[in-house]
């Protein structure tokens, strides 16, 4: 039953300032995309475009078969079915949890619309909240409730601008694995809009990344993040090395040694190196010296300078015993050939 | 202790009254006599249509002004709050001589009478609703009319079914400020005659030496303001708190296409004539009045009794409103809420029953002040206490308790460290405090009547007696000039309005 949805060359613009500039963007039906991207690149303005509350300049916006912006076209909010959760959440203060859920049922006779509310507010874990106002809701179970009101009606696509932002960090974690429960179990087509690399790993079938109005590199969540296509996303989804060498016949010869690499062909280059693909090892004899240790008990992450000055960031078990001062050798030691990018 | 004597001088005059109301042969039949009877029924008749119409006005205003693409709305939204400079008396007293019988520019039917008193009432209250109303719709999160659009709903749609019930609690908090304002009227409806509760007690007063009679009636006077404050809490619904929420976008606002200035000058229309014709009319009436109109001397020294009384109402009123304000903010408590209750209280009295009930306590009890300028300032601030005290409530609210502390820990004492920190960061408030309780004295009407020393004039008074008796040269040019001296108040007034907002 749900659909997806096509963004062709969509751009919008503020007076002169281009929020979204030119976006191809496809959702694929029933499944999670999360378009990642730091604040102001646009993501929020292409999900009110998909939402119908911003009216593309140019491009168009398909859901399913039907365009719903275009030119010469345009399907106001109420007439698309996009159900949306919003980033403050947005519950009507003067309804109850069950009309909050129901809002959108109108036009459903009141015995389904009560069996709707139902079986949403079960879904969603809030069996005995109908009764509820808002106000009296935790931050966890709001944010439940707006989804809830959002998928009521069935819509074709869900958009989620920032949902997990407005609550507490402990609380996050169990949420995001809650929330893709309930959206794969109502398999249906979401847009998932978020600054946080994690969330957007972690939520999307597909990871979209976007910086200044275009989407960058789109794809499943592993091959964005090993393989980005772009330096600048290979340093927004997670941290990462920026390791100099120079490139023959696939591997990439640095300081650290050789570097099986992709990309790159031949010549100077620069591979992206995760701190989890370099290996440190206590050496008395080592040329580095360990910087800094943040220590975060499962693991720690070390800055480690190495014998030209160049600095490093290294993550490895929290079982091994180093110190600031430490000499320790550093090693490669990635699963696959990581990305390296040719230097201009 | 400040608190005790706060909370005792707004009690103590209102318990005598209802004591003098008791005293009656049979207050009962006093109460349901045919005069009392006819006044009660008009004064609800007014109240409801007036509240009713008001409310529509306020409402309808507030979201044109915030939801639609109005041409300069930051302007339009002060013209339309135009008429709160306006007293009723003064739209009133325009309203007769230009329309009213051998009028000034056209006799319009039942100028005096109900009509009449309705629409300078409706023209003089609505902008307490527009401004709740529009605060309101200000902060509502603009995500909230969009989640009911992706829910499936038309703008007309969203309105009826977010909007309006997002606006139920100002619309009521502001229907029952129009609602009290009608009933304690006393100004409009005595000059159009249409005999109200307010004008039957004045009446009593005038003609009778029964102390009881207009006693009675201000009794139930006040019992008919209890039963409306009753209804508001009833009407306002569950406590729809729409939190404001920082940063988000603004709302959206509908465009007018071809409406837009046919909107606007509809919009336009309702200051005008709520201000804009009253005050061309006593503009007008000034202007031809030069052999009998008012002497020079005559006005200037109503102006100056004006001026002095309500600031001296206003300095009393902050002064005591510092201690009761620190005592609600920072030491809650029950004692602090009856305190903050009673010292309230009197907002809601008509100015003419908290008169009567200090001419007959002053008679009997404190002669000395009776017939004195002290005793209307003591009524100016029984009636408009709570202004100061909200004001210095919020502001002292606003001052984070740990910089006091912070002057504690580098060595002032208490009382040393109230006056380098606090006092200075609240003072800007209390002075808007101030100005809102001169504001507003300077227009206070019937308690004047009742309580000032024979002789002495104020412009309220001129105006009033000069429309009563059909001089109009006299009435306009105090009239103009009470609303100039207003006007000039009104700019720190409206800053304390804009901060009370932010809150």
């Amino acid at each position: 039953m749900s659909t997806g949805v096509a963004l062709e060359h969509v751009a919008k613009a503020y007076g002169r300032v281009a929020a979204v500039d030119d976006v191809t963007l496809a959702l694929p039906a029933g499944q999670v995309t999360a378009v990642v991207g730091p604040s102001g690149c646009g993501k929020t303005t292409t999900l009110r475009v998909i939402a119908g509350f911003e009216r593309p300049d140019r491009g168009t916006v398909r859901v399913g078969d039907r365009v719903v912006a275009g030119p010469g076209v345009f399907v106001p909010p109420e007439q698309r079915r996009v159900g949306m959760v919003f980033q403050q959440l947005a519950l009507f203060p003067h309804l109850d949890v069950a009309g909050n859920v129901s809002y959108g049922l109108r036009d459903l006779p009141r015995r389904e619309r009560v069996a709707r509310v139902a079986e949403l507010l079960d879904l969603v874990g809030l069996s005995r909240m109908g009764l509820r106002r808002a106000d009296q809701l935790s931050g966890g179970e709001a944010q439940r409730v707006a989804l809830a009101r959002a998928l009521a009606p069935r819509p074709s696509v869900v958009l989620l601008d920032e949902p997990f932002s407005s609550l507490d960090v402990g609380l996050r974690a169990g949420l995001r694995a809650e929330v893709r429960r309930i959206l794969h179990t109502a398999e249906v087509t979401t847009l998932l809009v978020t600054h946080d690399q994690d969330e957007a790993l972690s939520m999307g079938d597909h990871v979209a990344v976007m910086f200044t109005g275009r989407v960058v590199q789109s794809g499943p969540p592993e091959d964005v993040y090993r393989r980005p296509s772009d330096p600048r996303v290979g340093a927004f989804l997670g941290d990462a090395n920026d390791v100099a060498g120079h490139a023959a016949g696939g591997v990439l010869h640095t300081e650290l040694g050789p570097v099986p690499v992709v990309g790159a062909a031949e010549g100077p280059a620069t591979a992206l190196v995760r701190p989890e693909d370099l290996d440190v090892v206590v050496a008395p004899d080592g040329e580095a010296v360990v910087d800094d240790v943040d220590y975060f008990g499962h693991d720690q992450l070390l800055t480690v300078r190495l014998a030209s000055g160049a600095r490093v960031r290294a993550r490895l078990h929290a079982r091994v015993r180093v110190e600031p001062g430490s000499r320790v050798r550093v090693v490669p030691c990635p699963d696959e050939p990581v990305v390296a990018f040719p230097i201009q | 202790m400040a608190g005790v004597a706060v909370a005792a001088a707004m009690v103590l005059p209102l318990a005598h009254l209802v004591l003098r109301a008791s005293e009656a042969a049979d207050p009962l039949a006093l109460a349901t006599s045919a005069r009392a009877a006819r006044a009660l029924g008009r004064t609800v008749a007014l109240a409801t249509i007036v509240t009713a119409v008001a409310t529509v006005f306020g409402v309808v205003l507030a979201w044109v002004l915030e939801r639609t693409d109005v041409p300069a709305r930051g302007l339009l939204g002060v013209v339309v709050a135009l008429p709160l400079v306006i007293p009723t008396y003064v739209l009133a007293v325009a309203m007769k001589d230009a329309f009213g019988p051998s009028p000034l520019l056209v006799e319009l039917p039942g100028v005096v009478g109900f009509r009449g008193a309705a629409a300078a009432l409706t023209l003089a209250t609505y902008p307490y609703v527009f401004l709740v109303a529009r605060a309101t719709l200000a902060s509502v999160d603009p995500a909230l009319e969009e989640a009911a659009r992706s829910l499936g709903d038309r703008p007309r749609r969203v309105f009826r079914r977010v909007v309006l019930p997002l606006l139920r609690p100002a619309a009521a908090a502001g229907g029952l400020l129009v609602f009290l304002y009608t009933l304690s009227d006393f100004g409009a409806v005595s000059i159009l005659r249409y005999e109200t509760l307010t004008v039957a007690v004045f009446g009593e007063y005038r003609t009778s030496f029964n102390r009881a009679r207009p006693a009675v009636l201000g009794v139930l006077l006040v019992a008919t303001t209890l039963v409306a404050v009753a209804v508001e809490r009833r009407a306002r619904g569950r406590a729809a708190a729409t939190r404001a929420v920082a940063g988000t976008r603004p709302s959206p606002r509908r465009g007018l296409g071809r409406w837009r200035w046919p909107v606007t000058a509809a919009v336009l229309a309702v200051p005008v004539a709520g201000a804009g014709v009253p005050l061309g009319v006593l503009v007008y009436r000034a202007s031809l009045g030069s052999g009998s109109g008012e002497r020079v001397e005559v006005l200037a020294r109503a102006a100056v009794s004006s001026v002095g009384l309500s600031a001296a109402a206003a300095v009393v009123a902050v002064v005591l409103a510092v201690p009761v304000g620190v005592l609600v903010v920072r030491f809650r408590s029950r004692f602090a809420t009856f305190v903050e209750a009673a010292a309230t209280a009197g907002y809601a009295l008509p100015g003419l029953v908290v008169a009567l009930a200090l001419v007959f306590f002053a008679a009997r009890h404190v002669p000395l002040v009776y017939q004195t300028p002290a005793l209307v300032v003591f009524a100016y601030v029984i009636r408009f206490y709570p202004e100061a005290l909200g004001a210095a409530r919020a502001s002292i609210a606003a001052v984070d308790p740990a910089l006091e502390d912070v002057a504690r820990t580098l060595g002032d004492t208490p009382v040393r460290a109230l006056r380098r920190v606090t006092v200075p960061l609240v003072r800007g408030g209390l002075a808007a405090g101030g100005a809102l309780v001169f504001l507003t004295a300077m227009k206070e009407l019937p308690a004047t009547l009742l309580l000032r020393p024979a002789g002495m004039d104020t412009l309220a008074t001129r105006v009033w007696t000069g429309a009563a008796e059909g001089f109009y040269r006299q009435a306009a040019p105090a009239a103009l000039l009470l609303v100039l001296v207003s006007a000039l108040a009104l700019g720190p007034a409206l800053r304390l309005a804009h901060r009370g907002g932010a809150e």
